[in-house]
């Protein structure tokens, strides 16, 4: 029995005698990785496109690279209606506080001023060849209708809501549907000792039950929707909130409502979208979602177009709040 | 048409032997049925064997301390041979009565400290088909021979076992064959507990002291449990003293403790109460980091049994709760509260017939709350209530067959209130009831061949809607091919319809909030396949090979992919495992060495990406060894190999693109922040984790008062076993460092 008892336990010793504490290497190989940025708007010509390149760092603290990773030299082409546009390669002095002191590199153009509901392409061909592409659609702001069902707030109907649609006229063939993200919002200014800020408060379209108090509820990104109402009583609530604790109604001016549409494309409404709802989101996961359309790499190629109604505000419901107009 | 398949197999196959059994029953036999009991406690005797010489048969008694040997022939007088660890063996002539059933209570008398020695007569002829695959079954003194470590701890005990994977010192919570934690029924007299883990997940919250039996069963378990994918771990506590009231103290360095027991008219009571005093200990298995963690929980019990108001009957009411919290006195770090609580009625009824069933009516409820101070973590508050009524039957036939079934109602209740960065709060939570039955038929009519076979039936699901039932139907058998070598195999189908939405990525999870699987997903489900050898070449040595293949589907993952509010909360993946498990013992007296290795591999399929989840070991070695000094000295000793755990490595960093206001049109030139570029999931592997643990215990008596002493010694080679890295830092965190400890308990 002792025998046994000597084997069963050489085979641990022997293990025991020759374990060194191993190290742990907690990064991978590094294999170069590029980025492009591109966000088509329609409502300019000029349109900024940046490269970039990742990196590695000693030790874990990314912030203690210096060695700018905006790339230049690269041939960044946009394809639409049609035509190429090559984006010129220039750079722009940084803010002071950069950790990167060279400027930082970009491509630009300013000849696309896109007004058509058709398809884009980027393409960026990198120093070393690397090829980077992404395609779009255009949401044209011609075709793109947004109206209210009111002039002003409150709404001079007897409804106990303010709704806005919107649309697209004519039909577009489109890969994929837009996504639309309304937005209510009150401008008004605080004159503090004499200091006037201007500041915006977002409106709730309703509120829910909730514990321990009503939960606002907020248009959201959505596709295939077409309109959105707000509910007086989520409009009375945000014209409290805006003084809310401070008695001093007088020091505040209401100045308008505006709603404002922003309708994007798919690339661009997902990248987006995954970084608004990480702070939105009811859920326990800690890290934001990783997303790219950029074939080849990282990052986001996107459009999008915006369209705004302003509403008055009526001096008599601004009154009631104690405010001024 | 699956699941009237199913239907239709099981109703035919039941027909068949119930009617078969006829036969059995015109045989001039009868049944001898009894109670084991320890002489001085009056406490039922979990797992005692019996064993009859002249017709070389036996039984073991269940946790209830009952046995049942039917087909025993009338015409003569037989010899039982009663016998249990710790106990004096004895013989007890008895004629059993025709046709009818002969009832026995035997009391055995414990061993002295100094004279203790192990018998293990009757064992093996008690199993001989049972259908036993991947069931462990330890009564507390099995547990009691393992080194302690702090304190002795149910679930550090089953980390022992082939087959059981932990994340590492700092955690109690166990993985069973390649799933997730959350797919374990942890059940504490017959009610489940949700969280049932102290101080950051380090301990279990079953005080040990409480405990009779702990049986467990690593997969393809028998369709009297439901609700989980994985494995059953089922807590049977003590009934308490029905002799004397005793008491008993102890300390550790971690907590102090006490418990209470004693009779009450036709019963007894037991009561248990622990509380840690200090994190101390805590911090050495955090890097000595500082855990302000805070705990307790308590038990009580009580047992009524009285022929002369329902004959051979036993009620029960039980109580257990148990209370943490993590207070930081740190408004910028997270605080966490979280508690336990179980309430169970349970009546237990032997009818004259050799039928007996029992009836249990309780509830559990769990909350548990991260409460974010200024952390600029998000707040979590989560509550879980199910109310349980259960009934549980079994009938032994003449044959020797046995039918069980019975039927179980379960009202759950979530809440989990999420909150977002914004500081707005919701609700998420929702309630249902599951109505299922089962029925399941015992073939144990051949000495050789055993075989269960039969399903749970579920009525509904707890979200509510979906088909109209759902199918779990099981089978296991055992054949001897000759008295030394058995070859067991197990299949069944097992549903899950509560799941934990937590990461199981993150390092330290202190609570996992529950939900009920909404209705846009299917409720989650596994197909075990399990087979394997056992040889007992001697009394004292035996030898187990198990092989297992489980394939997991809709298991329910936070979808990471949310990009937008419709886009769901919960996805579901698929999971796949299969491994090797070998375990041998020789248990000798003074001896008992046993040796365990798995051989496994795990996956996860999520939104198609195949990887390794977080608990993937390859290769798992547990040594034990255990030597009985005499004169109440014992030592022992665990050593334990896992291979490395993965992990998701950095491939390196770039500029991300923040948005923050889409109107500035400046942002493509200013916002940008640095961000890790991470390599595919858990391709990276941790460095290897071993570790030696030694252990050193006396028992002496001081007048009236027994003493234990117990001092161990963990990681007595000082193994760095990684815990894990920071990845902003590097910094690298070990897990527990040498550690020496003791404890001292007192009983009166």
């Amino acid at each position: 029995m002792k025998n046994l008892a000597f084997v069963f336990f050489l085979g641990f010793l022997i293990i025991t005698l020759n374990s060194c504490d191993d190290q742990v290497e907690p990064k991978t190989d590094f294999s170069q990785v590029y980025t492009l940025n591109c966000i088509i708007r329609t409502d300019s010509s000029f349109q900024v496109a940046t490269i970039t390149r990742s990196y590695n760092v000693d030790g874990y603290d990314p912030y203690t690279n210096t060695d700018d990773p905006f790339i230049k030299g690269a041939k960044v082409r946009i394809y639409y209606n049609n035509n190429v546009y090559n984006l010129k390669d220039t750079s722009i002095a940084r803010s002071a506080d950069s950790r990167y002191k060279a400027p930082i590199n970009f491509y630009y153009t300013k000849n696309l001023f896109p007004q058509h509901s058709l398809p884009i392409r980027i393409e960026a061909e990198l120093p070393n060849g690397k090829i980077l592409s992404s395609s779009g659609e255009i949401i044209s702001p011609n075709t793109l209708y947004l109206y209210s069902s009111s002039p002003s707030i409150p709404s001079l109907n007897p409804t106990s809501r303010i709704n806005f649609n919107w649309g697209e006229l004519g039909l577009i063939y489109r890969t994929k549907g837009v996504y639309y993200a309304p937005e209510l919002a009150i401008l008004y200014t605080h004159d503090k000792n004499g200091v006037k800020t201007n500041y915006q408060k977002k409106v709730a379209m309703y509120y829910i039950p909730g514990s321990p108090d009503k939960q606002p509820v907020y248009p959201q990104i959505q596709t295939n929707i077409l309109s959105a109402g707000f509910e007086i009583d989520a409009i009375n609530r945000a014209m409290e909130e805006i003084s809310s604790g401070d008695p001093n109604k007088k020091n505040y001016r209401i100045e308008k409502a505006f709603f404002r549409l922003l309708a994007m494309d798919a690339g661009l409404a997902t990248f987006y979208s995954a970084q608004k709802i990480f702070l939105d989101e009811f859920s326990v996961r800690l890290n934001q979602p990783e997303i790219t359309n950029i074939t080849g790499g990282l990052g986001v190629f996107g459009t999008y177009t915006i369209k705004n109604i302003e509403l008055e505000i009526q001096p008599a419901f601004i009154e009631s709040f104690g405010y001024r107009y | 048409m699956k699941n009237r398949l199913y239907l239709l197999g099981t109703i035919t196959l039941l027909i068949f032997l119930l009617t078969s059994t006829s036969n059995f029953a015109q045989q001039d036999r009868g049944i001898i049925r009894g109670f084991i009991a320890d002489s001085t406690s009056g406490e039922m005797l979990p797992y005692a064997n019996i064993y009859i010489n002249e017709i070389k048969r036996g039984a073991s008694t269940d946790h209830r301390g009952y046995f049942i040997l039917a087909s025993v022939p009338h015409n003569r007088l037989l010899t039982l041979r009663i016998s249990y660890v710790g106990y004096e063996t004895k013989n007890v002539l008895i004629r059993a009565e025709l046709y009818g059933v002969t009832d026995i209570r035997v009391e055995l008398k414990p061993i002295s400290v100094q004279l203790q020695t192990i018998e293990k007569v009757g064992e093996r002829v008690a199993k001989e088909n049972a259908t036993d695959l991947s069931l462990q079954k330890l009564a507390i003194r099995d547990l009691e021979s393992l080194p302690k470590g702090i304190e002795l701890d149910i679930f550090r005990a089953l980390q022992n076992l082939p087959g059981v994977q932990t994340a590492g010192d700092v955690s109690a919570r166990f993985y069973v064959r390649g799933s997730a934690s959350n797919q374990n029924l942890v059940l504490l007299d017959n009610i489940p507990i949700y969280n049932p883990f102290h101080a950051l997940g380090m301990f279990s919250a079953i005080d040990p002291d409480m405990v009779s039996t702990v049986e467990f069963f690593k997969g393809g378990f028998p369709s009297d449990y439901s609700g989980r994918l994985s494995s059953v771990l089922k807590v049977v506590t003590r009934d308490g003293n029905r002799n004397k009231v005793s008491a008993k103290g102890s300390i550790s360095l971690l907590t102090a403790k006490g418990l209470v027991e004693g009779p009450i008219p036709n019963g007894s009571f037991i009561a248990s109460f622990r509380k840690n005093y200090s994190d101390k200990i805590l911090k050495k298995f955090r890097n000595n980091n500082s855990i302000p963690a805070d705990f307790y929980d308590l038990f009580v019990k009580l047992n009524y049994s009285n022929n002369d108001v329902v004959k051979d009957a036993k009620f029960s009411v039980s109580a257990f709760h148990s209370s943490d919290q993590v207070l930081n006195n740190n408004l910028r770090r997270e605080d966490f509260k979280w508690s336990n609580s179980t309430f169970n009625f349970s009546y237990f009824q032997i009818s004259d017939s050799p039928l007996l069933y029992q009836i249990d009516i309780g509830m559990s409820n769990f909350k548990g709350a991260r409460i974010p101070n200024q952390s600029g973590a998000k707040g979590v508050e989560n509550e879980v209530n199910d109310l349980i009524m259960k009934m549980d039957f079994n009938y032994v036939y003449d044959s020797k067959d046995e039918l069980a079934g019975g039927f179980k109602i379960s009202e759950v209740r979530t809440k989990l209130l999420l909150e977002n960065f914004r500081g707005q709060v919701n609700d998420i939570g929702s309630h249902g009831t599951n109505i299922s039955v089962y029925l399941h038929y015992k073939y144990l009519r051949d000495a050789a061949f055993g075989a269960v076979f039969g399903t749970r039936i579920n009525a509904t699901r707890l979200a509510g809607g979906g088909p109209a039932y759902f199918f779990e139907p099981r089978a296991s058998f055992t054949y001897r091919i000759i008295p030394e070598l058995a070859f067991k195999g197990s299949w069944g189908i097992f549903m899950q319809d509560l799941s934990t939405i937590s990461d199981e990525n993150e390092i330290v999870t202190v609570f996992e909030p529950w939900l009920i699987t909404p209705l846009y997903l299917e409720p989650s489900s596994s197909i075990h396949y399990i087979s394997g050898f056992e040889y007992t070449p001697s009394a004292a040595l035996s030898f187990t090979l198990e092989a297992y293949y489980k394939l997991m589907h809709n298991i329910v993952v936070v979808n990471d992919k949310k990009y937008f509010h419709s886009d769901p909360d919960l996805i579901t993946g698929k999971g796949e495992a299969y491994g090797l498990e070998f375990y041998s013992r020789y248990l000798e007296e003074p001896l008992n060495i046993s040796a365990s290795y798995s051989l496994s591999w795990s996956f996860k399929d999520v939104n198609n990406i195949r990887y390794a989840p977080r608990y993937d070991s390859r290769h798992t070695v547990n040594l034990s060894f255990e030597y009985n000094l005499g004169l109440g000295w014992s030592t022992s000793a665990v050593w334990t190999y896992s291979s490395g755990l993965p992990f998701t490595q950095i491939a390196g960093y770039y500029e991300k693109l923040n948005i923050d206001n889409i109107y500035n049109s400046d942002y493509l030139l200013e916002n940008y922040s640095p961000s890790i570029i991470l390599s595919n999931i858990n391709l990276g592997r941790l460095p290897d984790y071993h570790r030696l643990d030694l252990n050193l215990s006396k028992k002496f008596q001081i007048g009236g008062f027994k003493f234990t002493i117990d001092l161990s010694a963990l990681n007595v080679y000082n193994r760095k076993n990684l815990f894990y890295f920071r990845r902003d830092t590097g910094e690298r965190v070990d897990m527990l460092p040498f550690l020496p400890s003791a404890s001292i308990k007192v009983e009166l």
